[in-house]
């Protein structure tokens, strides 16, 4: 645990550096969860009307929009930060360093998504809660701050997996910016932030609850739609604890591949 | 435990497969033999220099010292610990220096950096801030204001001191340095020299040292490997490889003028000569290599005074380094 701790402070370190003293990252950062919200809600106005959206899925759209855009980029930048950082060490020429530091890499990328989701979560809620209070007054406060405790568990538990997929997929392939470009569309439309999850077939359902964080998306969407009973949020959160533990053999294994397929070919200098 | 060497590599074996296109559609494996058996062995307080032209291996074997890469055959041993079995050990006793161009964050100062590297290192609190002052202090940074200067706006210079600095974060007994002055100034090369050497015989640290300047491994090194395409082909102290190669000492002439006929006469001699244009006091400079200068000495001034010529220096050179590189790589380029 100590030994993660550090590698949090490390990471902690190195990608603040990297976002406040890179003014278009930090722009980028504030901006992006307000574009998202509103590109979505711009589209689902245009597309749709936001009435039969209330029929039919008994949320408000705005909340509804508004909540699946934060969960959506908070989350996100896990798998992001995971498949990233190879790419990126080898072309700073840190890679070698790294490799060849006593730091098991299981533990350097878990360590690597917690700064970066951590600081989305911040900003995210720096639009997030207004949105709920401005719809739901002093109450729309609790659920918005439930929603970015929800949101925590969420990033925490698919690290796991974004490990285990991302490396797993680089000792194959080796590692590229397409494997980036392909896994995240994927992980996108399987975590069900923009539509409510209950609606799904039952095969498709069981098939994104393997993904931790779609069972937190869930908690989320029944909290904001207030639908469902105690159980029915206990239940998701504890399927995606539970997965997220069962996934760390998958990401043991990834990561020590990953390092053998390095090894052989030899780290890049 | 595997070996009382700091360094002891035994027989390393590397092959690399790459796949080469023939047509559109077709590529043929191409298997390159980066080392054919390669053993080497380093003492505690000892600098041992791994010289060779590009592609003998040298980098390929450090690679393999750092568990940055499997060799498929052979063994090597890091402070006693196998550098394939005890990957993890291995990394806790070395300090590495493999690029000096780059392996840093640009975003971070130079302090931020080594305090990065630091908690990967198994460092934290006072310790590490203690430690990266220290070293900040001991490479030169802090008076030339890299501390708290962001990397990327750092010289290449200052990027080698950082590179070095980091490679003692932990304080290893074993320094694998791989060109750690390549491309550097002269106060910096300086510096890093100067440091190498004392690591060496103050703190009695093993360091494997690669470079192309042979006067710089002449100065630092206590031994020397020579490799060329995947094996050692040398190996001993710099004045031990320069009594191995024969016919190479040097009578080095400076002359007033170069009168016609001279140096077919010094040929006639049975002597090898070689022409060097002028110097910078425009003296004609003449060579004449032979395994014993001081028995032809008298014979060729003679000649030399004979032709009308006047000889306004005369120097007996030993073979360099350079020369036994040559000599043992055949002049091979890399």
């Amino acid at each position: 645990m100590r030994s993660f701790l550090r590698q949090v402070k490390a990471e902690m370190l190195l990608v603040y550096a990297e976002v406040f003293r890179r003014k278009s990252v930090l722009v980028m950062s504030v901006v992006w969860p307000y574009i998202m919200t509103a590109f979505m809600l711009t589209l689902g106005y245009v597309a749709g009307s936001p009435e039969v959206f209330v029929r039919r899925v008994g949320a408000d759209p705005v909340l509804f929009l508004a909540t699946a855009s934060y969960i959506l980029f908070s989350t996100l930048s896990v798998v992001d930060d995971v498949m990233w950082r190879p790419v990126y060490d080898e072309q700073a020429g840190t890679l070698p360093y790294v490799v060849s530091s006593p730091t098991s890499t299981v533990l350097h990328y878990a360590a690597i998504p917690v700064p970066r989701f951590t600081l989305s979560l911040v900003l995210g809620a720096t639009f997030l809660l207004p949105v709920f209070m401005a719809r739901e007054g002093f109450d729309g406060l609790l659920s918005g701050l439930i929603v970015v405790a929800v949101s925590l568990v969420a990033a925490l538990t698919f690290i796991p997996l974004a490990v285990a997929v991302g490396l797993g997929l680089y000792s194959l392939g080796g590692e590229s910016w397409r494997a980036i470009n392909v896994i995240r569309p994927l992980f996108l439309v399987a975590m069900g932030v923009y539509y409510p999850r209950w609606m799904l077939s039952r095969v498709a359902y069981l098939v994104t609850a393997l993904l931790p964080p779609s069972n937190c998306v869930e908690v989320v969407q029944r909290l904001v739609v207030r639908l469902g009973e105690v159980n029915e949020v206990v239940i998701p959160l504890t399927l995606a604890v539970v997965l997220a533990v069962v996934q760390l053999y998958p990401m043991r294994r990834s990561a020590r591949r990953w390092e053998v397929a390095k090894l052989r070919e030899g780290v890049k200098v | 435990m595997g070996s009382n060497y700091a360094i002891d590599a035994r027989g390393l074996v590397k092959r690399y497969v790459t796949k080469k296109r023939v047509s559109l559609l077709r590529s043929r494996a191409e298997v390159i033999e980066a080392l054919r058996g390669v053993s080497l062995r380093v003492r505690y307080g000892e600098v041992v220099g791994l010289l060779g032209p590009n592609g003998a291996g040298k980098t390929t074997t450090i690679k393999i010292l750092s568990t940055l890469l499997l060799p498929d055959f052979g063994e090597a041993y890091v402070c006693g610990y196998d550098v394939v079995k005890e990957a993890q050990r291995v990394r806790r006793v070395i300090g590495i220096m493999i690029s000096v161009e780059k392996g840093f964050y640009g975003k971070l100062t130079g302090r931020e950096n080594l305090i990065y590297f630091g908690y990967l290192y198994g460092l934290e609190g006072r310790e590490l801030t203690d430690r990266v002052s220290y070293l900040l202090d001991l490479v030169g940074l802090s008076e030339l204001g890299g501390s708290d200067r962001l990397y990327e706006e750092f010289s290449l210079g200052m990027k080698a001191r950082l590179a070095l600095a980091r490679a003692l974060l932990k304080d290893p007994p074993v320094l694998l340095l791989d060109e750690p002055t390549l491309g550097l100034d002269i106060p910096s090369a300086r510096r890093i020299r100067s440091l190498v050497k004392d690591l060496a015989r103050r703190e009695g640290k093993a360091i494997l040292y690669t470079s192309h300047n042979m006067l710089e491994v002449e100065q630092v090194c206590d031994r020397v490997v020579l490799m060329d395409r995947g094996v050692v082909v040398a190996e001993g102290t710099p004045e031990e490889l320069k009594s191995r190669i024969p016919s190479i000492r040097t009578l080095e002439l400076h002359l007033s003028n170069l009168p016609n006929g001279l140096i077919d006469d010094l040929r006639m001699m049975g002597l090898e000569v070689r022409e060097y244009g002028q110097d910078q006091e425009g003296l004609y400079v003449i060579r004449v290599l032979t395994k014993r200068p001081e028995e032809v000495v008298d014979d060729v001034v003679r000649v030399v005074l004979s032709r009308g010529a006047e000889v306004s220096r005369l120097r007996i050179e030993e073979p360099t380094l350079e020369d036994v590189f040559v000599y043992f790589t055949r002049g091979r380029e890399g």
